[in-house]
């Protein structure tokens, strides 16, 4: 028996201090990475950013607000703080660890949908994005309570974060040993890079050929209706607004209108500018998507420049 | 409790040395200590199913003594045992048993059915379903305790004289809920014994374990993901995804189900007890019969005991051995849940085994594939994938939701668009690399008990990267608590 548990123990020891040295190797790879999530999240911790306009919301903004575009058009700082998958408690999320290094901006543009924004039923979208920044507080904060959440212990060990994350440690494991990363390099948050049309629209059709009613929460409404008493109350300007998404995709999603209405009347409550796209000519070109949601480079470029002249339309405040 | 859960990594260590330090002195306390662990183990679940666990031990444990009591001295003829006093204390403890069984998982299925057979003939009855929550194991271990009544009245064994090794022997926490189904004639006598830790024992139940480990977490949770996305979204499927779909359900009830069993074998090992086998490399089959030589073996040969046997067997006229073998196979279909399509699936393999029977080849395969060879033969390979296909066709009907959609599934699987490479292909093949790595190893180990026998690696640094990468492998992919299929039945 002794013996036995004499191989327990030191197989054990052995199997904890492999897990913290790859642990801690992952760690320092994930926070030195410039591309994908990982990436936004070390520049904004790194690259000293004083943009004055920000674009927030989910990768729809990501992917249709160009921040070239915007910044050549009127003549501002733009930066792109668009995330994959994020409903607004992550976008805030984003916002928060932005701000902790960066000045206050002066305009932030809300980019809103039907899709992500208003609901948490997916939990946290792409939880190992927040493993190298998992020991900040305000990032502990954020995660709280979601079903697909971390536990408390592994906010205060560098190995059991990466349970279920092989990817984040592959990651981490090869920019530590110098193997160059994959994937695209935003510029300044926004993903420049062409896609053709990816079919997902034909999956969703067929799985929903009556058309899907999409989850509202009262409480990501809440969050949304403070964040704007937050930055009015910081003198930020902001605008919502729906860039376009496909016609047929528009159809459908069944509380569309219902959710479009919500926007609108935070907006009234607000007295915070409200662009809707949803019925743009843009809407009606298949060609300007990739899927039913989501602009291609040539439709995003498009947009981004027609955004820019309704927000030159709409005063000064909205260009330098 | 689940065998991959945080609570029983913390559950497992301090039962164990309480086991072999506090309790080893005397083998009544060790015993009941393992009826308390046991009931913890379980009632994490569910408490107040407790009650249930405990009255049907507490029924076979009385049918076995009083089995015994009004028993003649005399050893009794088939005939005089049938309507003898002791015949009748069996029949009623199986009655209970059954009764409770299907109470509690099968009584809304037979009312659903009720009532739709006499609609199709134009009566309405208003008859209300319970929602009755299914007590997890309760297929398990209620068969467990009927094995035991039955064994003693047929003087198979002596009843048990003590109550704690018999609640021990039915709520033995390692395979209380998921099997392996254990007879009373193998587990029972070793709860009389003193167990003694034997270091070789516990290091290979270890690696059981891990494997186990390995085979639940990553191989079939991994599949479970892609065999849910395709299960759930038939419609808009190509038939070759639909054909990848089946597929990985395949694989992912043999990670699952066998994966739980190494598990719990593995962990009865580190107590100082022997579970049956319950998995023999069941996709290297080269036909039906040997499949159901090697898959839930503790169920089948339980049929083969206590049903097929007693209905007569081979032993009779041909058509009496067809009716007692499709019988086994739509009962034994019926036992995995209150669905026609566990029938269907019970049925569907019936037929496939009727031709062997008729053609007396069902026991052609009794030994290893390739038993004196690493490579299989071509024949054999041709042998092993059709029986594998058909066992993958099966397992549509046992995964879908009804027999419509096992139907709907089949007709949009065999259409002109099994022959594309689907999109699924390129996403899965992490999920495919898991699936070939275990299938690898365990063509490897094909003679032993289980895939991670490593008597022959002399190396302990050999030995321990392999349980390193293993180790690693669950990590990073699996850990997400996927409950077991098993646990439902």
């Amino acid at each position: 028996m002794r013996n036995f548990l004499l191989k327990i123990g030191l197989f054990s020891a052995l199997l904890i201090v492999l897990g913290i040295i790859f642990g801690l190797l992952a760690d320092h790879g994930l926070r030195s990475l410039r591309k994908g999530e990982f990436g936004e999240w070390n520049r904004y911790r790194t690259d000293s950013i004083h943009s004055n306009w920000i674009i927030l919301g989910n990768s729809r903004a990501y992917r249709h607000f160009s921040t070239q575009i915007i910044d050549s058009i009127l003549r501002v700082d733009s930066y792109n703080l668009g995330a994959t998958n994020a409903t607004f408690p992550f976008q805030r999320l984003r916002y928060n660890y932005y701000r902790r290094f960066a000045d206050k901006p002066s305009v932030v543009i809300l980019s809103v949908d039907a899709g992500t924004t208003l609901h948490t039923e997916d939990g946290i979208p792409d939880r190992q994005q927040f493993i190298p920044i998992l020991n900040e507080p305000e990032i502990q904060k954020g995660l709280k309570g979601y079903k697909n959440g971390f536990q408390w212990f592994d906010y205060y060990n560098p190995v059991t974060k990466y349970n279920r994350c092989f990817e984040a440690m592959k990651q981490g494991l090869f920019s530590f040993i110098g193997i160059p990363e994959s994937g695209v390099e935003r510029y300044k948050g926004f993903i420049n890079e062409n896609y053709k049309w990816d079919g997902t629209f034909e999956q969703f059709k067929a799985q929903y050929p009556m058309g899907k009613k999409m989850p509202v929460d009262k409480n990501v409404i809440e969050d949304l209706t403070s964040f704007l008493r937050q930055t009015a109350g910081e003198g930020i300007r902001v605008v919502m607004v729906y860039s376009p998404e496909y016609i047929e995709g528009q159809q459908l999603i069944l509380n569309r209108d219902s959710i479009v209405k919500i926007y609108r009347d935070i907006s009234n409550k607000m007295s915070v500018p409200f662009l809707d796209y949803s019925s743009h000519p843009i809407c009606y070109d298949k060609s300007c998507f990739y899927n039913s949601t989501h602009l291609t480079l040539d439709g995003a470029e498009q947009f981004s420049k027609i955004v820019c002249s309704d927000l030159k339309l709409m005063g000064n405040e909205y260009s330098r | 409790m689940l065998f991959n859960s945080l609570e029983f990594a913390v559950f497992l260590p301090i039962v164990f040395l309480l086991y072999w330090f506090v309790f080893n002195s005397n083998l009544k306390w060790q015993n009941l200590f393992i009826v308390c662990v046991s009931y913890i183990f379980y009632g994490w679940w569910n408490w107040r199913f407790l009650l249930l666990i405990g009255f049907t031990s507490v029924c076979s444990f009385v049918a076995g003594k009083l089995i015994v009591r009004f028993r003649t001295d005399n050893f009794e003829s088939r005939s005089t045992m049938r309507f003898s006093p002791s015949w009748y204390v069996s029949a009623i403890n199986i009655l209970i048993n059954v009764l409770l069984l299907a109470g509690f998982k099968y009584y809304n299925f037979f009312v659903d059915s009720f009532v739709e057979a006499f609609r199709l003939f134009g009566k309405e009855f208003d008859i209300h379903t319970m929602k009755v929550i299914l007590p997890v194991g309760i297929s398990f271990y209620t068969f467990q305790a009927l094995s035991y009544s039955i064994d003693v009245y047929r003087r198979k064994l002596q009843p048990a004289t003590n109550l704690i090794s018999f609640l021990a022997y039915v709520s033995f926490f390692p395979q209380l809920v998921a099997g392996p189904i254990e007879r009373a004639t193998n587990l029972l006598p070793q709860f009389y014994r003193k167990r003694t830790f034997d270091s070789d024992k516990a290091v290979d139940g270890m690696r059981q374990i891990l494997w186990g480990l390995f085979k639940k977490m990553v191989v079939a949770d991994t599949c479970a993901i892609y065999a849910n996305q395709v299960f759930d979204g038939v419609g808009y499927q190509s038939g070759s995804a639909l054909l990848l779909g089946a597929l990985f359900f395949a694989f992912q009830i043999y990670g699952d189900f066998s994966g739980y069993s190494d598990i719990a074998i593995g962990t009865a090992r580190l107590f100082g007890f022997s579970l049956m086998r319950n998995f023999n490399y069941p996709y290297f089959s080269r036909d039906i019969a040997e499949f159901w030589r090697r898959w839930h073996i503790s169920l089948s040969t339980w049929f083969r005991d206590y049903v097929y046997i007693p209905m007569g067997g081979s032993r009779s006229n041909l058509l009496f051995n067809i009716r007692n073998t499709l019988t086994v196979f739509v009962v034994s279909g019926f036992w995995h849940g209150a669905n026609w399509t566990f029938l269907a699936w019970g049925s569907y393999h019936g037929l496939l085994f009727l031709p062997l029977l008729l053609l007396k080849k069902n026991r052609r395969f009794t030994d290893v594939v390739a038993v004196d060879r690493f490579f299989p033969s071509g024949k054999e390979i041709f042998q092993m994938l059709s029986t594998f296909f058909l066992v993958l066709l099966g397992w549509i009907f046992f995964r879908s939701k009804n027999i419509n959609a096992a139907v709907h599934y089949l007709n949009a699987m065999f259409t002109g668009s099994l022959f594309e490479i689907p999109d699924l292909f390129y996403l899965s093949t992490k999920c495919m690399l898991f699936i070939l790595f275990m299938l690898t190893v365990e063509w490897v180990q094909r003679f032993e008990l289980h895939g991670l026998v490593l008597q022959k690696i002399k190396s302990r640094i050999w030995r321990w990267s392999i349980y390193l990468f293993l180790l690693m492998a669950i990590f990073l992919f699996g850990g997400g608590e996927e409950t077991f299929i098993y646990f439902q039945f």
